[in-house]
């Protein structure tokens, strides 16, 4: 099993990087448009809520995965059998990230290109990333996401000419249903999926700073994505809700003196590294988890065959991306609630029920 | 012993991992194209076929050898061969078609992310803009910042027609548009910002309209006035003037001369320094108020008359005269409007944003409100400059 250690501050650029992932190129909840990053707030706030459920969970066992929580408080064969369930979970999402991505390349820039000559180079990088263990992909994490946030933070001051305050009014037009709605799906999507960090809080070096750690993490991709949203919707206005790819597109209206033009591939770029980690990291879950139900010595062969599995789901399960957009809009926030809240939640129920841990058990 | 093991293994490693480099970097290659197998666009123009159904586009292509710095030339030539740019027309049920079936005549793939212009005809424009043009708004390859017209002629004729002192129409219909401030008589619309209007329940779209002007057995161009396209369809034109006027309420004067009528007989120009205009839309009971808020600041720059106008007491006169000519270019401008029942001005999207609750109530039926609307207009001008002399060289003070 990997034995790597990371960091607090590991874990919340991680996290950052991970929340940021796929929604920041392929946004949930286009119909509250010029709302959207304030209801991001909201949807930060009731994810946070799912965190610390599960995070309360992990306390109670601390340096045990997700799976051995299971195996802990169901019992061998159910804990097992819930185990089997996250693992659908992780590969959905892993495969759905890739999914996007290639969508991504394949109708912008590499519009001639087949999917597998995208996908396979991608895929042989993320197996020889999660082979290399948890620490070599926080470390390579670290120079990424800087570069991601470095990107917002520019991205301010390029847009400032193009950029019309009129086009974010008016706020709060939407009925509040909508934005309950809005809200939770968002709570789900992106920030719920980080139900999968339960599989590497274990490998932070000190489990007493997890906390604070998460709450940075997604603090902090909370406002990268707020602001995103933020310039999209002033650079592009209303027309910006029939876009497919709308923080690509407004990258693409970015207009500096006729000189600095046509930037849409940096942020192209920096998007695909935020993919490329969650996508990473869904795998990573994916080995370890399944070496964990099976109880294998190592995790290392599963890396290939799973990253092979992730392709195929790539493929298979989001066809087109629009069934994938109608799978965010339509499935997605009733999926992920399952495994972002309520097994966690269940989980945490019956271990408070059956007093686990016990005493002694404890580290 | 192990040591140089150990780099060999090290090595090997590099080399896979070089390998993959190339082998992600070589995916961007698949769809390469090279230059000189491309036929740059630089204008399209959108037309119903002769016969028959779908659209006919007419590509001006840039005839890359041909476009060289004077001086450089090509000597002799002068014949018809040596024209910069090629106009090619394809027809197709649809706009994407159509582009693909200029293959059977162009050597060259078409490539359009250049293109500059899209012209459409008055013809197309009626039965709705949208459907001809989803292709350019779908497609990753043309950029939104391509500018729309209008014209009533023949758009290919038009891309063939002179191009005055650039060697590409296209080029030169890019530098008409962009040079409105000169006049504020034009409204140049991308297609960016055509799309975005169209997301506005309540507001109408307007396109610049040029068109072919013969002279002396040459085709030039010129630019005329404004198209207004209701719900993606033309329903009628406004004039230079009442351009003028929908550029005032829109607040993007940003130039251009205001001629007045003096008292006295004879004219004055003034030219436009600075405009800024301020719109507040409300809606009492049931009618929706405008208030109109324009301060213009100007500069004498030509007048017909004797007269010495550059006198404060004159100048004064010369202000309200402006004024006046303002509130009469933008009331024209909303007559047309009115007639037309298209609300070009966004008066509808003002209250969207500002008062959303109101906006809700009288959008199924905006149209009626907009026609009924009251509209008032203050128009604050002033005249700061008077050019390098006062009175003209003959003039003699009236004696008391």
């Amino acid at each position: 099993m990997d034995q790597g250690k990371i960091s607090a501050g590991q874990l919340t650029l991680l996290i950052m990087s991970f929340t940021i992932g796929s929604w920041v190129v392929l946004p949930t909840g286009i119909q509250a448009w010029q709302n959207l990053w304030l209801i991001m707030f909201m949807g930060l706030g009731t994810g946070l809520l799912f965190a610390y459920l599960s995070l309360f969970l992990f306390r109670r066992f601390p340096g045990k995965t997700l799976f051995e929580i299971h195996e802990r408080v169901y019992g061998p064969v159910l804990g097992k059998f819930i185990s089997l369930c996250f693992l659908w979970f992780f590969l959905q999402t892993g495969g759905g990230t890739l999914a996007i991505f290639k969508t991504l390349l394949r109708s912008t820039v590499f519009t001639a290109t087949p999917d597998l000559a995208i996908l396979v180079p991608l895929i042989l990088i993320l197996v020889y990333g999660c082979r290399r263990g948890i620490e070599v992909i926080a470390r390579s994490n670290q120079l990424l996401i800087m570069s991601t946030v470095g990107l917002v933070l520019v991205s301010i001051l390029l847009v400032v000419n193009i950029f019309n305050p009129e086009n974010l009014l008016p706020f709060f037009n939407l009925p509040f249903s909508e934005v309950i709605w809005t809200s939770i799906s968002l709570a789900v999507f992106p920030f719920g999926q980080n139900v999968l960090f339960m599989m590497i809080l274990p490998r932070v070096n000190r489990w007493q700073k997890v906390n604070g750690a998460v709450l940075k993490g997604m603090i902090g991709a909370g406002l990268v994505l707020s602001t995103i949203q933020f310039l999209a919707v002033g650079v592009l206005g209303k027309s910006g809700q029939i876009l497919v790819f709308p923080t690509y597109e407004f990258y693409r209206m970015i207009n500096i003196a006729q000189f600095l033009t046509r930037l849409e591939l940096i942020p192209l770029l920096n998007f695909l590294t935020m993919g490329f980690i969650k996508t990473i990291l869904c795998l990573y879950a994916l080995a370890v988890g399944t070496a964990q139900v099976f109880n294998l010595r190592t995790y290392r062969p599963l890396a290939l065959p799973f990253g092979l599995f992730l392709l195929l789901v790539a493929e298979r399960i989001f066809p087109s991306i629009s069934e994938h957009m109608r799978y965010l809009e339509e499935v997605q926030t009733f999926f992920g609630l399952i495994f972002s809240l309520l097994l966690p939640m269940m989980t945490l129920g019956i271990a408070l029920l059956r007093g686990l841990p016990r005493r002694r058990m404890a580290p | 012993m192990t040591g140089k093991l150990q780099r060999r293994k090290r090595l090997k490693k590099g080399q896979g991992l070089l390998l993959l480099l190339f082998l992600v970097l070589a995916g961007g290659c698949w769809d390469r194209r090279e230059l000189e197998n491309l036929a740059v666009v630089l204008g399209m123009g959108v037309d119903f076929p002769a016969q028959g159904e779908g659209y006919e586009v007419s590509f001006q292509i840039v005839r890359a050898s041909q476009i060289q710095t004077p001086g450089s030339g090509v000597g002799g030539g002068g014949g018809g061969e040596s024209k910069p740019v090629w106009l090619l027309r394809s027809t197709g049920p649809t706009f994407f078609e159509a582009v693909r079936n200029a293959t059977f005549q162009s050597s060259r793939r078409l490539f359009l992310s250049h293109n500059q212009v899209v012209i459409i005809s008055t013809e197309v424009a009626k039965k709705g803009i949208l459907p001809a043009l989803d292709f350019l708004i779908r497609d990753p390859g043309p950029r939104n910042t391509q500018w729309l017209l209008l014209t009533p002629d023949d758009p290919g004729q038009l891309l063939d027609a002179a191009a005055g002192l650039e060697r590409v129409s296209a080029l030169a219909i890019t530098d008409l548009i962009q040079d409105y401030h000169l006049t504020s008589k034009i409204r140049p619309v991308k297609i960016g910002d055509y799309v975005e209007m169209m997301m506005q329940k309540t507001s109408a779209n307007t396109l610049p309209v040029i068109r072919i002007k013969e002279n002396a057995g040459k085709k030039e161009l010129l630019l005329d006035g404004t198209g207004v396209l209701k719900d993606d369809r033309l329903v009628g034109f406004l004039n230079y003037k009442e351009t003028r006027g929908l550029l005032w309420i829109l607040g993007e004067v940003k130039g251009g001369l205001i001629t007045v009528d003096l008292p006295g007989g004879g004219k004055a120009t003034c030219e436009i320094f600075t405009a800024a205009t301020k719109v507040k839309v409300e809606a009492r009971a049931d009618q929706v108020h405008v208030k109109i808020e324009v301060k213009v600041e100007t500069g004498l720059g030509a007048q017909t008359t004797y007269d010495d106008l550059s006198t404060t007491g004159q100048l004064k006169k010369l202000e309200t005269l402006q004024g006046k000519a303002v509130e009469d270019e933008i009331r024209a401008a909303l007559a047309k409007a009115k007639e037309y029942k298209a609300d070009i001005f966004g008066f509808g999207e003002y209250l969207f944003k500002h008062d959303f609750r109101t906006w809700q109530r009288l959008q199924k039926e905006w149209e009626r409100y907009f026609v009924d609307a009251q509209v008032e207009i203050k128009v604050e001008a002033k005249v700061e400059g008077i050019g390098l002399v006062t009175r003209p060289a003959n003039y003699q003070a009236p004696e008391e």
